[in-house]
Formats: C-alpha cells, sequence, structure tokens
C-alpha cells in the first residue's frame, strides 16, 4: 500500500519540507511506497520577508514570488487547491474546487498566518500596513511622499510574524527620514500592547535605549482598542489617544479557521507538542512554522528549522522506526537598526537572545540571506 | 623608539593597568588572533567552527581591551600579568597594529558576522551545503574538461540564438526543407553524435552497475 504524506501550505515551512521529503524519502517514492502532495492555495510561493524593504521603494512584491513549480522537487505531486475541511478521524481534506475528499497517512499543517485587521475598528481604512503584498504597495504610495507630520507605529496584534520587524521598520523609517533630511520635521511613534518595548526582555532592554537615542516616543501598554480615519486619532484599551498623520500597524493575526473547526487548536493555531510538533489533540498530524502553537515565534527560520523535525520523525514512522528527532526552540532574527546597518538575535528555549554591536556586514549578510533564500526554498541551504 | 610610539606605550600601559583582567585573557587568546590574522590572509573559506567560535570571542576581548586605551589611571602591571611579559609584549604590539591600521574595527564587525554564521548554520544545512558545494564542484570538474566545455558553449550559444529569433511553426514539409540548409545538416550531425555518445555512456554505466 503506498503512504500519502499530505502537505497543506506551500510557504516558507511547507515548501522547504516537501524537498526535504524529496531527499530523504527517495528510495519510497521510487519504488511507490510513498506520495508526497504539498497542496497550495496559489501557484505561486511568496517570501514574506521581502515586504519590509518595499514601503521604501527598496524591492517589489515580485521579488518575494516565484513559480512552486520552479521550487519544488519534481518528485513531489503539486496541487493547486484551498483546504476547507479537515476530518483527523476519517484522515480526508476537503478541498475547495474538488468534490472527492484527499485521503492522507500523515498530515503536516504549514497553512502560516491570516490577518485580522477587522478585529480592531477603524483599523483597516485608517492604518497602513506592510504585512501583505497589497498593503506594502500602499503604504509605499504614502511612505515615499511623506515629509511632515506624525508617523506611528503600532503593534496591535501579538503574536505576529516575525517579532523584531515593527523595531526593524521603525529603525528602518528613522534613518531614512534623517538621510534625506526630512527627521526634524517627522514625528515617529511606536507603541507595543505590553510594558517594554518588546515581547522578550533582552530584546526590549537592547531596543529601549537605541529608541530614545534616536528620539522616537515610545508608548507601552498601549492595546489598539480602535481607530477614527476621519479624525486620525487611535485609541487604547488603557486610555491613551494618539493623533497620527501616517499610521503603520502590525495588523492583529490568526492562523486559519479549518484548524480551529478541526477542534487542532484556538484560534487557528495548532496546538503542538513544542519538541516533537505533533499535534496534542490527533494522530500522525505535524504543525510546522507560523500556524505551529510552539512559543517560538512566527519567522521563516523556525519554520525553516522545524523541517528538519518533522522530516526526521515522518521518515522514521514511514520506515517503522521509533522517531527521535526535537526541536529545541531555535530562532534566528536579523535586525534592520537602519537603512545600512544590522544586527541579529540568535536564541532558543533555553538560551537568550544577545545581539552584537550592529554593522553593515551584517546588514549585507540579510541582503545576501534575502537573494539566497531560494536556495533555502529548494532545499539546497 | 619614536616620541609618538613612547606615548602611545604609555597610554597602554594605562590601559593595561585598568583593565589587568581583560589584557590578561587577550595574551591567552593571542595565537587565535594570530592564526585569524593568518586565516583572514587565506580567505575566510579556511575558517573552521572552533575557529569562528574563537574568533567571535576574541574580536570581542579585543573591542574591550581597546576600549580602556584612552583612560590616565596607571597601577603596576607587572604582578597582574607576571610571567608573560614577553607575550603581552607581542600583543601590545598586535594590538597598537591593529588599531593603528582600522583592522581592530574590522576584526568586531567581522566578529558579528563570524558567530552569526555559527548561530545561523545547524547540522543539516552544513550538511546540505557541502552537499550542494561538492555536486556543484564535480559537475564544475567535468564541465571545465576542454572538450566538455567548448561543447556546452556551442550548445548554449545555439540556445541563446534560438530564443533570439522567433521560432515558426514548421509541418512535415517545413522539416524536409530545413533538412536540406546545411546549418541544420550540421546541426543534426551534432545532435546526433551526442546522442550516440549518450547511449555509449548510458550503457557503459549500465554494465558496471551490473556487474559490481
Ligand atoms: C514584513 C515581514 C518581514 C519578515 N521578515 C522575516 C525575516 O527577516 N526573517 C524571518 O525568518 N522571517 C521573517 N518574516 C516571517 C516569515 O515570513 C514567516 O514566519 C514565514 O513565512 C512562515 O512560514 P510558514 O510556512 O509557516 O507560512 P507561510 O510562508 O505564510 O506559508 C503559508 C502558506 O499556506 C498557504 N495556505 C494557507 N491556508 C491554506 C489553505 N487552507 N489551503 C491551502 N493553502 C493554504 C498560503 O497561501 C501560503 O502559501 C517576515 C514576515 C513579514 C510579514
Amino acid at each position: 500500500m503506498t503512504e500519502h504524506v499530505v502537505i497543506v501550505g506551500g510557504g516558507v515551512g511547507g515548501s522547504v519540507l516537501a524537498n526535504d521529503l524529496a531527499d530523504r524519502l527517495a528510495p519510497e517514492l521510487e519504488d511507490g511506497d510513498v506520495r508526497v502532495t504539498l497542496l497550495n492555495d496559489s501557484p505561486e510561493h511568496v517570501y514574506k520577508p521581502v515586504w519590509l524593504y518595499v514601503p521604501f521603494g527598496q524591492s517589489e512584491v515580485d521579488d518575494g514570488r516565484r513559480p512552486l513549480a520552479d521550487l519544488i522537487d519534481s518528485r513531489i505531486e503539486i496541487r493547486i487547491d484551498r483546504v476547507t475541511d479537515i476530518d483527523t478521524d476519517a484522515k480526508t481534506l476537503g478541498c475547495r474546487d474538488s468534490d472527492r475528499p484527499i485521503e492522507y497517512d500523515h498530515l503536516v499543517l504549514a497553512t502560516g498566518v491570516t490577518l485580522a485587521p477587522e478585529v480592531v475598528p477603524g483599523l483597516e481604512e485608517g492604518g497602513h500596513n506592510y504585512y501583505s503584498e497589497a498593503g506594502a504597495e500602499a503604504l509605499r504610495e504614502e511612505l515615499l511622499s511623506f515629509t511632515e507630520g506624525h508617523l506611528v507605529l503600532s503593534v496591535v496584534g501579538s503574536p505576529h510574524m516575525c517579532p523584531v520587524a515593527p523595531l526593524e521598520f521603525t529603525f528602518m523609517a528613522d534613518d531614512w527620514l534623517r538621510e534625506r533630511g526630512l527627521r526634524e520635521d517627522v514625528e515617529i511613534t511606536y507603541t507595543y500592547p505590553v510594558g517594554r518595548v518588546h515581547g522578550t526582555p533582552p530584546i526590549a532592554e537592547w531596543a529601549r535605549p537605541v529608541l530614545d537615542d534616536r528620539d522616537i516616543n515610545v508608548e507601552t501598554f498601549f492595546n489598539a482598542e480602535s481607530v477614527d480615519p476621519e479624525a486620525k486619532t487611535m485609541t487604547s484599551m488603557e486610555g491613551t489617544e494618539l493623533d497620527y498623520d501616517l499610521l503603520v500597524s502590525i495588523p492583529p493575526h490568526r492562523g486559519i479557521d479549518v484548524i480551529e473547526e478541526a477542534g487542532l487548536g484556538e484560534k487557528g493555531w495548532v496546538d503542538v507538542d513544542n519538541h516533537t510538533l505533533e499535534a496534542e489533540t490527533a494522530e500522525d498530524v505535524y504543525a510546522l512554522g507560523d500556524t505551529a502553537d510552539t512559543g517560538a515565534p512566527k519567522s521563516g527560520s523556525v519554520a525553516h528549522y522545524q523541517v528538519s523535525t518533522v522530516g526526521q520523525r515522518l521518515t522514521s514512522r514511514i520506515r517503522g522506526r521509533p522517531p527521535t528527532a526535537t526541536y529545541d526552540g531555535k530562532t534566528l532574527c536579523f535586525i534592520e537598526t537602519g537603512m545600512d546597518e544590522a544586527t541579529f538575535v540568535a536564541f532558543d528555549y533555553e538560551n537568550a537572545p544577545s545581539p552584537p554591536p550592529p554593522s553593515e556586514k551584517i546588514h549585507w549578510s540579510k541582503l545576501a540571506y534575502n537573494e539566497s533564500y531560494w536556495l533555502t526554498a529548494r532545499g539546497l541551504l | 623608539m619614536s616620541e609618538e610610539l613612547t606615548d602611545e606605550r604609555a597610554e597602554l600601559e594605562a590601559a593595561i593597568a585598568e583593565n589587568p583582567e581583560e589584557v590578561a585573557e587577550f595574551v591567552r587568546r593571542l595565537d587565535a588572533v594570530n592564526e585569524l590574522l593568518d586565516v583572514l590572509a587565506l580567505g575566510e573559506g579556511a575558517l573552521t567552527d572552533e575557529m569562528v567560535r574563537d574568533v567571535a570571542g576574541t574580536t570581542a576581548t579585543l573591542a574591550e581591551s581597546a576600549d580602556g586605551i584612552a583612560t590616565e589611571e596607571t597601577v603596576g602591571l607587572a604582578e597582574t600579568v607576571g610571567e608573560n611579559g614577553a607575550e603581552l609584549e607581542d600583543a601590545l604590539e598586535s594590538l597598537l597594529t591593529l588599531q593603528r591600521t582600522g583592522a581592530l574595527d574590522e576584526l568586531v564587525e567581522l566578529g558579528g558576522v563570524a558567530s552569526l554564521l555559527t548561530s545561523a548554520l545547524d547540522d543539516e544545512m552544513v550538511t546540505s551545503l557541502a552537499g550542494t558545494g561538492t555536486s556543484l564542484g564535480e559537475l564544475a570538474d567535468t564541465a571545465t574538461e576542454e572538450d566538455t566545455h567548448d561543447g556546452l558553449e556551442t550548445m548554449l550559444e545555439g540556445v541563446a540564438a534560438a530564443e533570439a529569433e522567433t521560432p515558426e511553426q514548421v509541418g512535415p514539409l517545413g522539416l524536409l526543407g530545413a533538412a536540406r540548409d546545411p546549418d541544420v545538416q550540421y546541426g543534426l550531425g551534432y545532435l546526433l553524435s551526442i546522442a550516440r555518445a549518450i547511449g555509449r555512456e548510458r550503457t557503459e554505466t549500465g554494465a558496471a552497475e551490473t556487474t559490481q
């Protein structure tokens, strides 16, 4: 009997895993003992980190798109459809464009996040973001011609993708405006929902003095309640009101509804064992990347590092051996601290981050990695 | 010794007095610094994991030691550094040279990138990178053999020229007509000889596999 592995989601985690399995399970694929299907709702793979540079006119959204068919090993079956139902008892998936359910023996969920700006009244109309292709392009139109006024970067949703991207945007905007001699005419405010400037204490301790040095106003304990697009004000649950001229927000995030409906976890985040990445409420279901609720950040590096754990465990199961590989929380995030300097944080479940002094060389490393990401997607790096 | 150097020496001594522990640590790491300088001359490709870690630590220490150079306080340093006197002198010379040439700042930055690399990589990535590198190397090895190289160049130039023209749809009659064109005849002959060679190659490897 042929065992069927189905990966849902062809973003960072799903694509890297598909290519990883093509190598790992090469003999079984060759002999027809295993089939691997990658299911994605669009024929294109999207690499989101590119969006950070779009508002500054330094990248185009198309730089982050490639056809999945070009990236994925030919031994993997690619199917373009949207999963609309998961039945973990019958081990079947329902899809939007197909009447017949897909049967699976092993299921991997790598469906990423969905933005939910509607949770905060007025946010969609009044705020910009760079967390979607359309958002990044619309923000570019505003930012490139923004020469004076109050720029507010508000972290509304938490958890959100790339935990340091809000700080990066703020530092970049500050530097970019300075380079163009406009900083005196633009006030910048950064808001964060908890009592410090970042959820991870060592990152907050590092970032706070940098924000202060650069005359960036900080509002902590700021949980956005509503936005008034007409009056251009934003109000927090704590009762603070902020006037803005240009509001850039990190909108609230959720996983896909299908996951919650299948009883796999709340708000669409799959409840998994932090180390094995196996679902807590169903057999033969794994999750990786942004949709897996592990406590590790929602970042591409996490999705990438988790691939080898899922790849090894799946392969062991298929070969009838006890799986032993585990994920230790390894995370790596670059932090752009301006337009031409960056630092990075590396941490895991046990070890806290400690950013080295920012430098141009680390910034170059980030740019270089963004280019060579396509090797990662192909499973080569 | 020139006056300038004497001044620098005095400043350094003051700095050492202020930071005896860092200096002792620096001396301890001097080997790593020298090794690093050699490696940098060699090219970063030669870095090993162990060295990368050392370098990252060393550059941080260098930066800390250098930080103290401008301070004034002087306390006896002999007892702290003790019998490492000669090594210390070497170390100071190295530090001075590094600082004077601006290499110290570069080293600190490279140290950051080096520790980034060690943090970012994991076993899987090292294995697949090395695997990719090896395959590319093997491919390059074959591709640079003179005949292969010339052949590939001919093929690629042909592909580029074809891409530059808009291809026309050709039916059976057109095919017959084209077969009279000397360029096409040469090309077909070339493709046939490739086909023959591929066939031979496959039979030979097939035979080799079955006799193993
Ligand atoms: C502005 C920005 C900057 C970032 N910068 C960095 C960075 O510098 N470094 C870093 O490591 N990370 C960064 N990230 C985060 C990174 O992009 C994500 O963490 C990463 O993409 C997560 O990978 P994933 O596979 O979990 O999800 P995704 O890459 O989002 O892929 C999910 C896939 O699932 C598909 N899908 C969803 N639902 C369904 C369904 N029902 N049926 C079929 N297909 C479905 C989607 O279409 C998508 O292709 C950044 C993110 C943003 C927004």
